[in-house]
């Protein structure tokens, strides 16, 4: 045996040892000047202390009943902007995603339906609510379609990754068998990417409501609508309780999709 | 009707070179032919040229009852008609043995009778197949979960479940042990001769070869330079086949069909 020891070392990202040095140099005297240079103005923060407290007391105790319709209505109306948006969503992202992956998909196809994803991927949440409530007004329409589109450029990017991972020479071999194109890949590839599918599906109806609420405060619809509302009315108690219930719903959607996902593997 | 699978002057290219030289070839009703060849030589080619996983470059193929193969739709029937085995298996491994077989049953329907769960008739003879590779204690269990053996077994029964009139086998006991490839093996050829159907094998091993196909062809940088009975099969034959510089001329073996450049 060969007892001489070798010391595997890291690969240095930079090379040229002088360049790297010089790189962090460079950046810890821009990180140290943007520090230094930042104003902090005490004075501000030191006012705004109490005035925070006073604010975060105004939402104690939470007050889950004299609103409790106008709670009650928004969750509904979230939830079933989340089951809507993530079906219709997540059935354009089929055919989508088969045109994204390169294995499957002839170049012009491909091209397309990476645009598409590109596009949909390239709006915020936010931003294309703001901008469905001007074009369809207010309320869970306007969020459902929202929604739905963003579902696309999330759903079908990642699908369409897996389907380009599928083991080929498993998707031949139905093709060998004289089934037509589609039957291929829904004998063929389906099943491959059938655990990843359903995963994708849970983890994006998670996202969904936690985004349904927060377009919702845009005007889409849903439990952020009655959030807005008691802000506006100053009724913070109110505030405070569908806040609660916000985060508790959140927790229970999160935890089931990740408990169910790690069922399926 | 015909009564035979003929390969017409078949060249295929991959890019500029070529894999497939002018190969003429029948394959008749019932027959178990073994492919040898050393690595390279084209015998994958050759069989994915067949059904046309591989696309040919120029040639014709003539295929039992179905003639000329001349249209996407011929393609289609033939592959209906074409069991193909690979050396991995290539079966759908998350999913159980009765699912894997049934797929043998795809080309058979429409699209839409295919989502919904296939016809008792289809369901009935998967299970006959895989009770033909004595498999049937594992329907439902999943591939992964099995061995090599079995695999390649469930692979037959892919195959056999499609009534094909030819299976094409690209070293179906590559990864293998010897006794367990003898199984295979003799299995395939005993529903092969059984069902009549016909077989065109790529194997490694020369003794195996000698011991099940009915005849041997030899494959040498793409051209065919033995095609006859396995006692025809000299060490100087042998030698030509695996020879790692390509063949032109001397090749003067008994066949008729033989290729001459
Ligand atoms: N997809 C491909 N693209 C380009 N060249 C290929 C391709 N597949 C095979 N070839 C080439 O064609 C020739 C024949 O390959 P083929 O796979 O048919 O050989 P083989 O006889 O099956 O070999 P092995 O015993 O190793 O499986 C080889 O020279 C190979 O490099
Ligand atoms: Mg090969």
């Amino acid at each position: 045996m060969n007892d001489k020891k070798v010391i595997w070392k890291r690969k240095p990202l930079i090379k040229n040892r002088l360049l790297r040095i010089g790189l962090i140099l460079l950046i810890s005297t821009y990180l140290l000047s943007v520090f230094l240079t930042t104003e902090i103005d005490w004075q501000r923060i030191l006012e705004g202390i109490p005035r925070g407290k006073n604010f975060i007391f105004a939402f104690f105790p939470p007050d889950f009943i004299t609103r409790s319709d106008e709670i009650l209505a928004g969750i509904f109306e979230s939830l079933w902007m989340t089951i809507v948006a993530t079906i219709v969503g997540i059935l354009i992202s089929i055919p989508v995603s088969l045109g994204a992956a390169k294995n499957i998909a002839p170049k012009f196809v491909y091209f397309l339906s990476r645009g598409v994803i590109t596009l949909s991927r390239s709006f915020q949440e936010v931003i294309l609510a703001i901008f469905f409530v001007k074009l369809m007004g207010f309320g869970p329409f306007a969020g459902m379609v929202t929604l739905s589109l963003s579902t696309i450029g999330f759903f079908a990017k990642l699908l369409s990754e897996d389907i380009e991972d599928i083991n080929k020479s498993q998707a031949e071999a139905i093709k060998s068998t004289g089934s037509s194109w589609f039957q291929w890949v829904n004998y063929g590839v389906q099943p491959q990417v059938m655990p990843r599918f359903i995963g994708l599906s849970l983890y994006r109806f998670d996202i969904n409501f936690r985004e349904s609420a927060v377009i919702g405060i845009v005007g889409g619809g849903g439990i952020g609508s009655t959030l807005n509302t008691a802000f506006d009315r100053y009724e913070f108690e109110t505030a405070a309780a569908v806040l609660i219930v916000i985060i508790s719903i959140v927790m229970i959607v999160e935890y089931t999709s990740s408990h169910l996902r790690k069922l399926i593997k | 009707m015909n009564n035979k699978l003929s390969l017409k002057n078949i060249n295929v290219k991959y890019g500029e070179s070529l894999a497939l030289k002018s190969i003429n070839l029948d394959i008749y009703k019932g027959e178990f032919v073994v492919l040898l060849g050393s690595s390279g030589a084209g015998k994958s080619t050759l069989l994915r040229t067949i059904n046309q996983l591989n696309p040919l470059t120029s040639g014709e193929l003539d295929f039992f009852d179905l003639g000329k193969i001349r249209n996407k739709k011929d393609l289609q029937n033939l592959r209906k008609k074409t069991g193909m085995i690979f050396q991995q298996h290539q079966l759908i491994e998350r999913n159980t043995v009765f699912q894997n077989v049934l797929t043998g049953r795809l080309g058979f329907h429409s699209l839409f009778r295919s989502i919904l769960p296939l016809p008792k008739f289809d369901q009935e003879l998967a299970l006959d197949c895989i009770d033909r590779v004595s498999l049937l204690d594992k329907a439902l269990v999943k591939v992964k979960e099995l061995s090599g053996g079995q695999q390649q077994r469930v692979g037959i029964a892919r195959a056999l479940a499609q009534n094909p009139s030819l299976i094409l086998a690209d070293e179906p006991i590559a990864s293998l042990d010897p006794k367990t490839s003898h199984q295979v093996l003799s299995m395939l050829k005993d529903i092969c001769k059984k069902d009549n159907i016909s077989a065109l094998t790529s194997l490694h091993q020369v003794d195996f070869a000698k011991e099940y196909g009915d005849r041997i062809i030899g494959l040498s940088h793409g051209k065919i330079v033995f095609n006859g009975k396995s006692d025809q099969l000299s060490d100087e034959i042998l030698k030509n086949i695996y020879s790692s510089s390509p063949i032109t001329e001397e090749a003067n073996f008994t066949s008729n069909e033989v290729v001459m450049v």
